[in-house]
This record gives C-alpha cells, structure tokens and sequence, in this order.
C-alpha cells in the first residue's frame, strides 16, 4: 500500500521536475540561440514581420563586417589587457589583505572588513563623476590606467571578503609548523597556505574576470577613442555605427561571448565550487 | 590538474588569436584612417607643442577633434595639409556621436581640450558664452576672407554677440525619401506629396499589412525634435519669443504642429508600433527594408540606403509645405578652442577645412559656401530638393540652453505619444519647465 | 611581546594595498558627492553657490525623482522575490536524486549568467521589438495574443520586461549559491525526520531551514544590492522611458549628470541612493548578527 502510494508520487515528482527544469532550460538559453540564428542572417530577413526562425541562406557577412572592417578586435585586445591587469593586480592585493583580515587580531581591523563588505554597496553611479573630475585633471581619461583603477574598486571588496573566510578556515597549526621549519611570513602564506585556498583565489579570479569583462558604466564614461575602448562599449557602437544594427550586432555578441563561454565551460567545476564554498563559510 | 593545464593552454592560444586579430584589425584601421602615426615631416618625427606662434623653426602639434563618421575622410585631407604646412603636425581623436557633446562639454570645462574642435552649429554659441572659443574676427581681417561667401543661416549659427567664433563648413536641411515602389502599390502619383495633407493621405493609402505609410522618430531627443521643430516651424509657430525669455510652444500654432505629430501615430495609425523605439537609424532602417513608405531625413541616409538596398526604387523631395515652408538649419563648424597654445596654426587648419575646394570634401552633405555648392558633385538630381531647401532653412535659436530645452520637449512629447496626457497638457508643462530654465 | 607587535603590524601591512585603493577609489569620491550635493552646480555656470540644503528641497519637490524613487523599490522587490524565488525553486528541483544529467543541466541554466551583461540585455531588447521582436511572434503564432505589445514603450508593461532580464540574468547565480547550501544539509537528518512521520513540509522547515538560512540571507542581500544599483538594463533596454516609467534612481542620477548638467541635483541623488543602500544594510545585518547568536 505505501509502495503504490509512493510510486505514483514519485512519477508525477519525475515528470513535474524534468518538465519544469527543460522550461528553464528553455528560458536560459533562447537568447543565446536567437542570436546565433539572428547573426547568420542575411540583412534583408531580420526585419520581417513575423519574424523568421531559420534562415534558408545562412551567410557569413555580418562575421565578416564584424571581425575585419570593425573596431571589435581593437576593442578585444583593450578588454583582455584591462581585465587581465584587473584580475592580476585584483588577486595580489586581496590576497595579501584577506590574510591580513584573516590572521588578524587587532578589533579595528575586524570593522575594517565589515567595512569593506559597505563599500559592495556603494552604487557605481554616484561615484562616476567626481572619478572622471579626478581622472581628467590627472590625465588619466581615455587611459586604460582608469578602467582598471575604477574596475579594482568594484572587484576588491568582493575578493577580500572570499579570501578572508577562505583563509580563516586554514588551520593556525600549519603555519605554526611551519614556522618551526623556518619558513614565516610571506613565504609561508604563498607555499603552505595558499594551496589549500586554491579553490577560493580561482573563484576570486573568476569573479574578477567576468566582472571586469562587462563592465559598462565606467567603460562607457571614461573612455572615447577606439585604441582604448572594451567590448561592451563597442558593441553599443553597433547601433549607431552600422546600417544594419542588428545582424552585426548578434555576430559581435557571438565573437565577445566566445571567450568567456569557453572560461566557464572549462573551469566551470572550480568555479562553482570556490563560489558556493566561498559564501557559505563566509 | 590536467584539466587546469587544457584551460590554460586554451586560454593562452586565444589570447594569441585575439592579439593577432587585433594587429589585422589595427591595419585594417590604419588604412580606413584611424592613424596617429607621426607622418613624413621635414624635421624629424616627434613634435613639441610650443608657447609661441612659432610655425617656421619647429613643428608644432595640432590637437584636433573629429567626429567618427569622418574617420575615412580626415586623414586625407592631413596629408594634403600637412604637406602644405610643413611645420604643422596633426593629432585627430574621432568621437562618436554618442556622448559627443558631454564630453567636449566637460573637456571645455575643465580645460583639458584640444586645440580644434569639430561642432555641431547649435553648441556654438553656447560654447563661446562660455568663453571657450577664440574670437576669429583679426584672423578674418588678416586673411582677407570674404564672409559674403557663407550663407547667411550658418554664419548666423557661428556668430556670438557680432563677432565670429567659428567657421562653417557643413549645412544641411532635412527632406523627404519617399518609397516609389510602394506608391505604385497603392496606386499613389508618381512624386512626393507637396503639403502635410496629402502626406496624411498618401500614408493612409501605403498603410497595408506590415508596410506603414511614415517612418516616424519616437526615440532619441535630437531626431525627434528636429522633426517636431520642422513642423512647428512649417505652421509658423515658433519655439522661443524673439527676446529668448518666454517659450512659445504651446500657443496654437506650435500646438496644431505637435498634434499632428502624434495624431499620425495615434489618429491615423501610418507609424509602426515600434514607433516609441525608432530614432534616426532604426528609420532609416525601416525604410531601407522597405518596411515604411515615407520618411524625414538628410541626405546623409541616401549612400547608407543603397549600400543596405541596392535596388530600393526611391526619390526624395522638399518638406511639404504646410501654411510656410520652413525647416531647421543644421550643421557643423570648425573652432578654436581658448586652451589652444597655438592659435596661428589652427587658424590655418580650420580655414583649410572651412575653404571652398577642401569642405565639398570635408563635409558629408552640403558646404556652407555658396562658391562650393558649385562644385559638380552637386548636381546629382537626388540630391537638388536638399540643396534647394537650404534657401528655406533656419537654425534653431542660438542659446546654451537648447539641448535641456530639447531634452524637456522631447520628454513631453513622448507623453503625448503614449497617449498619457493631451498635447495641450504636455506643452503647457513643458512650457512651464522651460520658462523657468530661462530665467 | 615584540614578537606579537610584530606580527600585527605586518598584518596590518597586507591591508594596506586594499585600504588605499578603496579610500581613494571609493572614499573620497563619496566625499566629493556628498560636498556637492549642498551646491548649484550646472555644467554652462562657471561659479558653484552653496545652497546648503536646497538642492534636496528642489530634488524632493521634483516628481520625477519622487516617481524614480518608487520605480526603484518597484524594482527591486520585483527583481529581488523573482530571481530569488526561481533560483531556489530551480535548485531545490536540481538537488533531486533521481535527476540525471545534472552537469549538463547546470551549465545550460547558468548561461545568462555568464554571458556579458550587454549582450544578454541587447538580445532581450532585438527579442522584445514591437514589429520584429520574436517574442511578439512567438505570442502572435501560438494565438496567446492577436495584436503587437508594445514591452519596452508602453508605460503599463515596460518595468513588468525589464524585470524579466534582471530575473533571467541573476536567476542561475540563486540556484548556484542554494544549491550548494541544500547539499550541506546532512542526509541522515532529512530521513530521520521523514521516520518520525514528519511529512515533506514540515521536514523542509525544520531540518533544512535552519541550515539554508545563512546562505539565503547573504544571497538575498547580495541580490538586493546588485539590484538596486543595475544600472545597465536600464540604460541599454529603455533609458528610463517611456516617460520615466522605468527610471530607476541610478538612472535618474545619470541623466540628472550628463543629460541636464546638473551636477547638485545628481549628487543630492547620490547621496540619497547611497543612504537608503547603507540604512537598509545596517538593519540587515543587526537582523543577521541577531539571528547568527541565536
């Protein structure tokens, strides 16, 4: 009688969770593949109304328009140097601090972490102009210097946060022997400690990679010519730029997303792991 | 572990791709003209920006900033100053129109502009009120210009408190593209409608399945007000009393010219849905995929419609007249700016671009010299409504608070658009906001 | 006792790099704001008055930012109980044993996630268009509806798209985080109250609540904060239209700055946005703190 009972219960328990997890699915990922049918298009069938799902003449020339007679690759190049340098000069310092937090004994030291977790708050938008009156008298405008100073704000609070709770979950002892071995301080912290928070840096290096890689509002304000502009300005650019927005517009998304898509495919195991363990202990 | 290692490598080989990508994308650019390479020079290759007007003994570097659509153009034109000038070395920044003015606006401002500054005729005034453009009238003298030459619309828009503060180079009015095929669907006549009621009929008539009669500007404040001024102006109604203190748009005329707008989306429904997304481009756009019959616009759109579709079958005429046929000025200038160290030199690039044979080449739709309209690329037939409509344009009123003003007008009007409130409703606030801002 | 003076100091050495960078990155632009909210500044004077409070008498009698202060809470509480609500829904459906394929599973659903903000928000924007969009012809084949909707411009459905997105972006990282916290749960605990004849509901709020709690909360919280300050959606999807129906604060603060030139009246808003973000952590966290003692 309870096995019955059960059964049934479990078969519509079945049904109801597939069912709902592939609309979810669905509801994910329709954006992604409209705009890969879309960037195949030809000019003439993306304004059509109803709007064709297919395409009987796939054509590469929005790819084309886009990756030769375009400032995407310039815009590329500008969007990996500057997230690169974020992440680098993102990890060495939110290493070195969430140890600092971590280890520390001293109160204030305590608030100061709580205080770094305010500054997550603090919204990007109020700080903008008085940072672009900062940058234009220092000559940093339309320097990829600014992008990467105003990115580090946003990334670093979030860094140390991860890192510190990492790091307060390395037990005291190994660095105490450590110590009895002869090796303190820095030494210490990049050979003993830092391999057993190996998962939580990869999740800091993540986030500060996908986070730069986007970012729009500083990009958008501190930047203007083409040599040092990112991808998500220049993707804007699309709407005015060229004739036909859209078709390009979706071949360009497709080349911007391209690199990201693969960082996550690959790496998407640590990822998740360094980002729940991170934020659970934390 | 091992899949660390194919990450990294993956990584590594994309990041090499990227970089050789963008040194292609880097050449590609270099031969469509973003360049700031030292070029050929007497002297050897890195200049100084010197205190003095110094242009004999050593080059002098000449901070110029363009706009993006001229980034084929510009570095043309360079060279064959360049060469003319030996001693003068340019350095052009293009910016796209996006943002364009906030940024000369805020570059002006804190003083950290360049030397010459490419703008669009309404920011000059304000610009000099401002006291950031060099008065070029002992410039004029000495070279003898003959301001005569200048149609009297763009000189007015460089002119501030009577003197000159910058030169005119480009002038353009807006007409109608209408669609032939189109018309011979609907049985319409072979030629462009000549008043605004006989637009309304024929936009009735190609209005048929997805294909509407008119390609209206719901979005984006300077293309809509542009249109909207026009028909303000065809009603004679006017925008600001004659003394700069009072907005005038919702006395009747301007009232019945903001209705229509709206009545031909909300009454007559011959405007897309999408209306409230479409700007400049997305029109353009519309029309080019034969999607709209009829629309406003410059004769910068003629190129960029055939490039989209070549055998698009289109003509274009004047604005139709409504009780006066009038339209608004727009354009560019060419000005120094007051950081400028060396103010000879840019005379002499701004007067190069300015000049007769060069702003045919300069500007991408018309010159503001009658002595260049001459020139033969002139005499396309598609291309005459343009020029002829130059006799019937004014530029808008010339004070620094006309992009706010447009930025309050357009937001009324959109309110009109959706239907929220009544034009009257509208213009009587906006009126109210502006009149304040006038104070 | 040196020793230990020693070992203080060196860590307070490693904080440094990162105070610094916040201090003058965020501290002192903070400053600059809060100093200019209290003049009249725009862009075409060249002197600035101190107006002392002024500025937020004028930003509190202005109806458009009275109107983007509710737009913002409108939101977020949309925004926020949404993404929320699917990602755990989406977890605690993932978590089941029976389902195969969870990898997969997990990689499709996190893709807007990973996709580049602009992008994501560009595709929505092409997809919602009135003519073109494929939503409206998605909707107009299967018969749902027999006329265009207007999502981005029509003032009664654009805020009800552009939640939407933000739901659509953030969902996946929700299910991440509660995913992980439902598998700390420990098993023999869940049966254990099943034996005890605690049926699925009530087993769900006594044995996994309490452990889910902490995630939850940091996840909510992080959400609201991310919210709060989109700016992104906003800007590319409707740029507050039509009319201001969707004008959130940041928003308002940017046109406030680079469209009208009023710099006094954009920081006044600064500072507000900034408030409201921290008074409302504030009693977050006591609330939290409470609840960690407990």
């Amino acid at each position: 009688m309870d096995n019955k009972y059960l059964i049934r219960e479990s078969i519509y328990k079945k049904i109801f969770s597939y069912a709902f997890l592939i609309l979810l699915i669905l509801f994910a990922v329709f954006p992604c593949v409209w705009m890969v049918l879309t960037s195949i298009k030809p000019a003439g069938e993306i304004f059509t109304s109803p709007p064709r799902l297919l395409t009987e003449n796939p054509t590469f020339a929005n790819y084309i328009k886009v990756i030769f007679h375009s400032n995407i690759p310039r815009a590329f190049l500008n969007s990996v140097l500057v997230t690169v340098i974020t992440t680098i000069l993102t990890l060495i310092v939110s290493i070195l601090a969430g140890f600092g937090l971590a280890r520390s004994k001293f109160k204030s030291l305590r608030i100061l972490s709580v205080g770094i977790l305010f500054s997550q708050l603090l919204p990007s938008i109020v700080i903008v102009l008085p940072l672009y009156m900062v940058f234009s008298s220092l000559g940093l405008l339309d320097t990829y210097a600014s992008l990467i100073i105003a990115n580090l704000s946003i990334v670093i609070p979030m860094g140390v946060f991860m890192l510190k709770s990492y790091f307060k979950n390395v037990p005291v002892e190994l660095e105490e022997s450590a110590k009895i071995d002869g090796c303190t301080g820095l030494k210490a912290l990049f050979i003993i400690v830092m391999p057993v928070a190996i998962p939580g840096v990869i999740a800091v290096s993540i986030y500060a990679f996908l986070n730069t890689w986007q970012q729009f509002l500083y990009a958008l304000n501190f930047t203007h010519s083409s040599d040092v502009k990112t991808l998500p300005i220049a993707l804007l650019e699309f709407r005015q730029q060229f004739k036909v927005d859209w078709g390009s517009m979706m071949s360009a998304s497709v080349v911007i997303s391209f690199p990201v898509l693969m960082v996550f495919f690959l790496c998407n195991k640590y990822f998740v792991k360094g980002v729940a363990d991170g934020s659970v202990k934390g | 572990m091992k899949r660390m290692k194919m990450a990294s490598s993956v990584l590594t080989l994309m990041l090499v791709f990227c970089i050789i990508l963008s040194a292609c994308g880097q050449k590609e650019n270099k031969e469509n003209g973003v360049d700031d390479s030292p070029k050929q020079t007497q002297d050897d290759g890195n200049a100084e920006n010197t205190a003095e007007n110094n242009t004999k003994a050593e080059t002098v570097t000449i901070k110029s900033w363009d706009s993006s659509w001229k980034e084929k153009i510009t570095p043309d034109l360079v060279d064959e100053f360049e060469q003319e000038n030996s001693g003068i070395k340019l350095d052009v920044q293009y910016f796209p129109w996006n943002g364009m003015h906030d940024k000369y606006l805020v570059a002006l401002k804190s003083n950290s502009g360049p030397d010459v500054i490419n703008i669009a005729v309404d920011w000059t005034t304000p610009f000099a009120a401002m006291n950031k453009l060099v008065i070029l009238d002992d410039f004029i003298k000495a070279d003898n210009m003959d301001l005569s030459d200048f149609y009297a619309g763009p000189l007015e828009t460089a002119t501030y408190n009577g003197k000159i503060c910058a030169l005119p180079y480009r002038s353009e009015t807006m007409g109608l593209f209408y669609n032939k095929s189109i018309f011979e669907e609907a049985n319409l006549p072979d030629r462009a409608p000549e008043t605004w009621e006989e637009l309304i009929e024929f936009s009735q008539a190609a209005t048929k399945d997805d294909i509407y009669g008119f390609g209206l500007v719901g979005n984006e404040t300077n293309n809509l007000t542009a249109r909207l001024f026009i028909l303000v102006y065809s009603n004679n109604g006017k925008i600001l009393s004659d003394d700069r203190k009072k907005c005038l748009l919702n006395e009747p005329e301007a009232i019945e010219a903001v209705q229509l707008y709206v009545d031909l989306y909300r009454k007559y429904k011959v405007v897309p849905k999408s209306v409230l997304e479409n700007g400049g481009k997305a029109n353009r756009n519309l029309f080019a995929n034969e999607k709209v019959a009829m629309y406003l616009s410059g004769n910068y759109d003629i190129d960029p419609i055939y490039s989209d579709n070549p055998d698009i079958l289109m003509g274009t005429a004047m604005v139709p007249e409504w009780k006066t046929r009038r339209t608004i000025l727009a354009g560019w200038n060419v000005a120094i700016t007051n950081t400028s160290e060396d103010k000879q030199a840019s005379w002499k690039w701004i007067k190069f671009l300015a000049s007769t044979e060069i702003s045919p080449r300069y500007s991408a739709t018309f010159p503001s010299r009658k002595s260049a309209s001459k020139h033969e690329k002139y005499n396309d037939p598609e291309l005459k409504p343009f020029l002829d409509a130059l006799e019937y344009a004014y530029p808008l009123p010339q004070i620094g608070q006309m992009s706010q003003i447009k930025e309050i007008v357009y937001n009324h009007t959109l309110y009109a658009l959706i239907g929220e409130k009544t034009v009257q409703e509208a213009m009587d606030e906006a009126v109210q906001k502006i009149d304040e801002l006038l104070q | 006792m040196l020793k230990g003076r020693l070992k203080i100091n060196i860590n307070v050495m490693y904080v440094i790099p990162a105070a610094l960078i916040i201090l003058f990155v965020m501290i002192y632009p903070l400053i600059y704001t809060f100093v200019l909210s209290f003049y009249k500044n725009d862009l075409f004077g060249s002197s600035m008055e101190f107006i002392k409070f002024e500025q937020y008498k004028k930003l509190f009698s202005d109806p458009v930012f009275i109107l983007s202060i509710k737009n913002t809470f409108l939101w977020t509480i949309g925004c926020v109980s949404f993404q929320f609500l699917l990602g755990f829904l989406a977890a605690g459906v993932l978590n089941q044993e029976f389902i195969k394929y969870k990898m997969l599973i997990r990689i499709l659903i996190m893709l807007p996630w990973v996709l580049p903000s602009v992008i994501g928000v560009n595709i929505w924007k092409w997809s919602y268009h009135s003519d073109f969009g494929i939503i409206n012809g998605f909707l107009k084949f299967t018969g749902i509806v027999n006329d265009d909707i207007q999502w981005l411009t029509s003032g009664s459905t654009a805020m009800t798209a552009a939640i939407i997105v933000n739901v659509w972006k953030m969902f996946p990282f929700v299910m991440l985080m509660m995913e992980a916290a439902l598998q700390s749960v420990p098993r023999n605990l869940k049966d254990a109250a099943k034996v005890d004849g605690c049926n699925d509901v009530s087993a769900f709020f006594k044995v996994t609540v309490p452990y889910i709690s902490a995630t939850s909360l940091t996840v909510l919280l992080l959400l609201t904060i991310w919210t709060f300050n989109a700016f992104t959606f906003i800007y590319v999807l409707t740029e507050g239209g039509p009319v201001h129906r969707t004008e959130i604060l940041p928003m308002f603060i940017y046109k406030s700055s680079f469209r009208n030139y009023d710099f006094g009246k954009a920081s006044a808003a600064g500072v507000v946005l900034f408030s409201i973000t921290t008074i409302f952590s504030i009693f977050y966290f006591k609330f939290f703190f409470k609840e960690e003692k407990v």
